[in-house]
């Protein structure tokens, strides 16, 4: 019961600051209201057990990808961006086109069977670190050695296209 | 509906801990304020505050009366809904911190079993960490929302700073996991029973690249080019007055009691008793007597005094040092800091794998 | 089942891991000594090392390293392919760049994580290490792509290509998230498993998504729009590693994934691919006889292409695995020998990329010219070429599998394709181009053409060892 209100709390908030982030004309307000999204989707991970992904959606995406938004947003310029025209005339036609899908996908979920241990709560608080550890650095080595070089990619991609033109 | 039980349970689990927590955080930001001025003023052949009250003993009063009736002026070009949102966000990052640290084992109080922490996550350190970096927030907006450009470029100087010292600092925190063998937090310190962590072999290293860390996170002098008044008025700050200056203030204190209390918990058997040259060495009486009775002071007295200490640390620091340059504060993260929290991390995972630590 | 990583798991991921570390070696050879000889000769080395490597490697048809990557003869020869492909693609781009000013060196890095990303992709039997192989690919050839940073086609052709990759990196996200609901498996094998027997609806969608995603990565229609601009702004040398290694691995993963499923005739998924075929080849093909930017013209051909190639995933029986090898093969040695050429007649200022550039090429550079025409027609598929064995694979698989529909598309294509090849070849040899004076090729770019054109030929006039050898190594795959 309890569980059932703080998760329909959760729920309304994120898609709520989810609307006001796409709608806002100011971009700091929207990076505000993406935070405040973040904030609740952890609180949906806490709702699971899965404490640990909740810090980690906290520490990855509000400090350090949402930090790295805001820096970009702050350094343009917030009131020309307020001005520019930010619909067409598709507004519409895009618009119907997103409730569709939407539709489509609610539809869907509602009529599909989902196994076993898609959406359970983890068995107790906070458990689960250690494992999640130990399939990291076993099972799933590969990949997360492979991801490290994503972020490798990412890093000299970066440094290369921002890097000052040679003299010659 | 929840029968009378219920609410109890919540009374005594939720309400009174946080309640107690809460009025110990203000009283303390209030009061430490008042002790840092006088240990500034010493270390400085000053008095410090003395009107009000012996020895000016009621300043802190005066000062927070004075945060509550000031005028509390928006300016008229800023953004009025991150302009007040952002010294809230602020505060409310530092207490949620707050709210995960222990102090002190289980008690028995009364006749009941009492903790001494509102909650004790299984994964406490990464928490501190996860609000820790969340904190920049406050920091970053208030300067943009005041639409000051002192304001501005000290609110970037900051979540510069925040964010380039949260790596060093975060290995450093990761080691100490490593060490310990666990996330949360009175599990590490009842790993330290014994060998506190400052005297294992590479303990040192990690606790002058926290402490370091610490105090760039916090934005203390050495590193408080933020608010460097002879470069950027008073940096984020500038624009706030009343009571919303005294959040930034009450968070910014709160953030250098989280590192403190951080610092001895980590590194310092957080409210292990200390002991001089333990059983090992036995054999001393007067010595052995000695420990005894440091043993028998209660634990929680044991981590204030830690945490105390420290803070006595930070203004000590404040009253000593002059402030970094930018370049050179940069330099120091990434070039020295980092690299050396990297190596310190793989020295620490080999010892512990050789069963050395 | 123990799914920590034995010693001859490590030995099966050599490949990969001496590939990383030829990223590594060359990102400190960078740091120590900036120089583009330099750092071509250590990227050479960390390829040839990476290909040698594959001898050496247990190639086992239930090589599983942790149910995330299976090395077995398929991956084994897409890998080698991959890394032959690259290796050609860093002779040219040496002599490429190397008439170019400015930091050359990062160029090569991105290469050799791009050649990474493909070769996990060529391996993968998992959505993670699916997922992670698209990504890292795409992040490096974001950079490679916005390399020539002066040029704004360049810039815009990052940027185009930034977006788009990113927007189906979303598609493909969201479908494995749907995919995952339904199956509650990441695993290829226990997808296909659930796909073949009684898929519900949230599968079938995650799979129409994961279409759509990998659709963009193949560029074939309707999600091909960024092609031709990303061809036309990309470096030439860029243009032919998007064209051949990044849409082989994507096609290496297609096969691989799509391959265990069982794709009846008149499923949904049968009319999917179908539908994406036929009108691959066809706008491929047509929009191609309206462009007169020759790296328009290969984006549009390259279409055409992976439309034709999607044949052998329909196709049923053991034939489809070997003709898609032997398809890609020729693709690759044609498609990299087409851009050579675009790529050693390129100028400091600009790509070759005009009809003009070409006009009488052939009384200018005769063996450049010789090469260029054997190339395009082997794009056509003219006989004694690579591509007409290549494509007489696939109409032999198609009508194997009795899917006339395809087939008799392919054959009408291949006629309109020959047309937009033929223009190009006769403006090379029409007596009015300029008279050039030309400065001299590059050892490299020569090497590599050369190199390229008798892979073509050899390919082309006795495919026989070759195709003994695909058939022997795709046996064991399945």
């Amino acid at each position: 019961m309890i569980h059932q209100i703080i998760f329909l709390y959760f729920a309304t908030v994120i898609l709520v600051s989810a609307l006001l982030m796409i709608t806002r004309r100011n971009p700091i307000h929207s990076v505000l209201f993406m935070l405040l999204l973040f904030f609740h989707i952890a609180g949906l991970f806490v709702l699971l057990n899965a404490e640990f992904l909740a810090a980690v959606q906290l520490i990855v995406y509000a400090g350090a990808i949402l930090i790295l938004y805001l820096f970009v947003v702050m350094l343009l310029n917030v009131d020309q961006e307020r001005q520019s025209v930010r619909a067409n005339r598709f507004w519409p036609w895009v618009a119907a086109f997103g409730v569709l899908i939407a539709g489509e996908i609610l539809l869907l979920i509602s009529r599909s069977t989902f196994p076993g241990d898609a959406g359970k709560t983890m068995a107790t608080p906070g458990a689960g670190v250690m494992e999640l550890g130990q399939a990291l650095y076993t099972q799933y080595l590969v990949p997360f050695e492979i991801a490290s070089v994503i972020l490798l990619v990412g890093l000299i991609g970066a440094v290369m296209l921002a890097k000052k033109a040679v003299k010659e | 509906m929840p029968d009378m039980d219920q609410i109890l349970k919540i009374v005594y689990t939720l309400v009174i801990p946080i309640a107690v927590l809460l009025s110990f955080i203000l009283a303390n930001a209030m009061y430490l304020q008042y002790v840092e001025r006088k240990i500034w003023a010493r270390m400085q052949a000053r008095l410090g505050p003395m009107q009000a009250g012996p020895q000016g003993i009621f300043q802190p009063i005066a000062d927070t009366l004075k945060f509550l009736l000031k005028e509390d002026i928006i300016p008229a070009k800023a953004d009025k809904m991150v302009f007040v949102v952002a010294p809230i966000l602020a505060l409310m990052m530092a207490f949620g911190a707050f709210v995960a640290l222990p102090f002190g084992p289980d008690t028995v109080l009364f006749g009941n079993k009492v903790h001494l922490w509102v909650t004790n996550l299984n994964i406490g350190v990464i928490y501190i960490l996860a609000l820790a970096s969340v904190g920049t927030y406050g920091v970053i907006l208030g300067g943009w929302a005041s639409n000051n450009k002192y304001s501005l470029m000290g609110g970037f100087r900051s979540a510069a700073q925040m964010i380039s010292y949260e790596i060093p600092m975060a290995f450093a925190i990761v080691t100490v996991v490593l060490m310990a063998g666990s996330l949360n937090l009175s599990d590490i310190v009842n790993a330290q029973a014994g060998k506190w962590y400052l005297f294992t072999p590479v303990g040192p290293v990690l606790f002058f690249l926290y402490v370091i860390a610490g105090f760039a996170e916090t934005n203390r002098t050495p590193f408080d080019l933020p608010e460097a008044e002879s470069e950027l008025v008073a940096g984020f700050m500038t624009e706030y007055s009343g009571i919303r200056f005294g959040f930034f203030f009450m968070a910014e204190f709160m953030n250098m009691l989280i590192v403190s209390l951080l610092v001895s918990i980590m590194f310092l058997g957080g409210w292990l008793p200390l002991q001089i040259l333990p059983q090992t060495l036995g054999g001393i009486t007067s010595i052995h007597w000695f420990n005894k009775v440091l043993a028998g002071i209660p634990p929680t007295l044991w981590l204030l005094a830690k945490m105390y200490f420290f803070f006595f640390v930070f203004s000590w620091v404040r009253a000593t040092l002059p402030r970094y340059r930018y370049d050179q504060l940069m330099d120091l993260s990434w070039k020295f800091l980092l690299p050396l929290s990297l190596a310190t991390l793989m020295i620490a995972a080999f010892l512990k794998q050789a069963g050395w630590l | 089942m123990n799914t920590a990583i034995s010693i001859s798991g490590l030995k099966a991921l050599l490949p990969f891991l001496i590939m990383t570390a030829a990223a590594m070696v060359v990102m400190l050879g960078i740091a120590f000594r900036r120089d583009h000889r330099f750092t071509v000769l250590l990227t050479l080395a960390g390829l040839a090392l990476g290909g040698g490597s594959l001898v050496f490697t247990p190639f086992a048809p239930d090589r599983y390293v942790t149910t995330l990557v299976l090395v077995d003869a398929f991956a084994g020869y897409y890998l080698a392919l991959l890394f032959a492909a690259a290796f050609a693609v860093v002779c040219l781009s040496y002599s490429y760049l190397e008439i170019q000013g400015g930091h050359r060196e990062e160029y090569y890095l991105l290469v050799l994580l791009a050649v990474l990303g493909a070769a996990v992709l060529a391996a993968a039997t998992h959505f993670a290490s699916f997922f992670l192989g698209i990504e890292i690919l795409s992040v490096s050839l974001y950079g490679l792509t916005a390399y020539q940073r002066h040029r704004d086609q360049s810039v815009e052709a990052g940027v185009k290509y930034l977006i788009l990759a990113a927007v189906s990196s979303a598609f493909i996200l969201f479908g494995m998230a749907l995919v995952y609901a339904e199956v509650g498996s990441m695993e290829f094998a226990r997808i296909a498993i659930r796909a073949g027997a009684a898929g519900g609806a949230l599968l079938g969608t995650g799979l129409v998504l994961i279409i759509v995603g990998l659709g963009f990565k193949l560029a074939v229609v309707p999600f091909h729009l960024w092609t031709p601009d990303v061809y036309e702004g990309a470096p030439a040398p860029v243009t032919a590693f998007i064209a051949t290694v990044s849409k082989g691995a994507v096609f290496a993963l297609v096969l691989r994934f799509f391959g265990n499923m069982d794709i009846r005739v008149g499923g949904a998924l049968f009319l999917i691919f179908t539908i994406i075929a036929v009108a691959s080849m066809f706008f491929g093909n047509l929009l191609a006889l309206m462009q007169q930017n020759v790296k328009r013209v290969l984006a549009y051909s390259s279409i055409s292409h992976i439309g034709y190639l999607l044949v052998t995933l329909l196709a049923a029986g053991p034939l489809r695995l070997n003709a898609s090898a032997f398809y890609l093969a020729a693709y690759f040695v044609t498609t990299l020998g087409v851009f050579g050429v675009v790529t050693v007649l390129s100028t400091r200022d600009r790509d070759a990329d005009k009809l003009d550039d070409y006009r009488g090429l052939a009384w200018r550079r005769p063996w450049l010219a010789g090469v260029f025409t054997a190339m395009l027609l082997s794009l056509a598929g003219i006989p004694l070429t690579a591509g007409f064995i290549a494509k007489f694979y696939l109409v032999a698989a198609g009508i194997g599998s009795a899917l006339w529909l395809l087939v008799i598309v392919l054959i009408v294509n291949s006629a309109i394709g020959l047309f937009y090849y033929l223009r190009i070849i006769g403006a090379v040899y029409s007596m009015d181009g300029p008279p050039g004076p030309s400065m001299p090729i590059s050892l490299s770019g020569s090497a590599a053409l050369g190199g390229l054109t008798l892979a073509l030929l050899w390919l082309g006039i006795y495919p026989g060892p070759f195709l003994a050898l695909i058939g022997s190594l795709m046996q064991t795959a399945h």
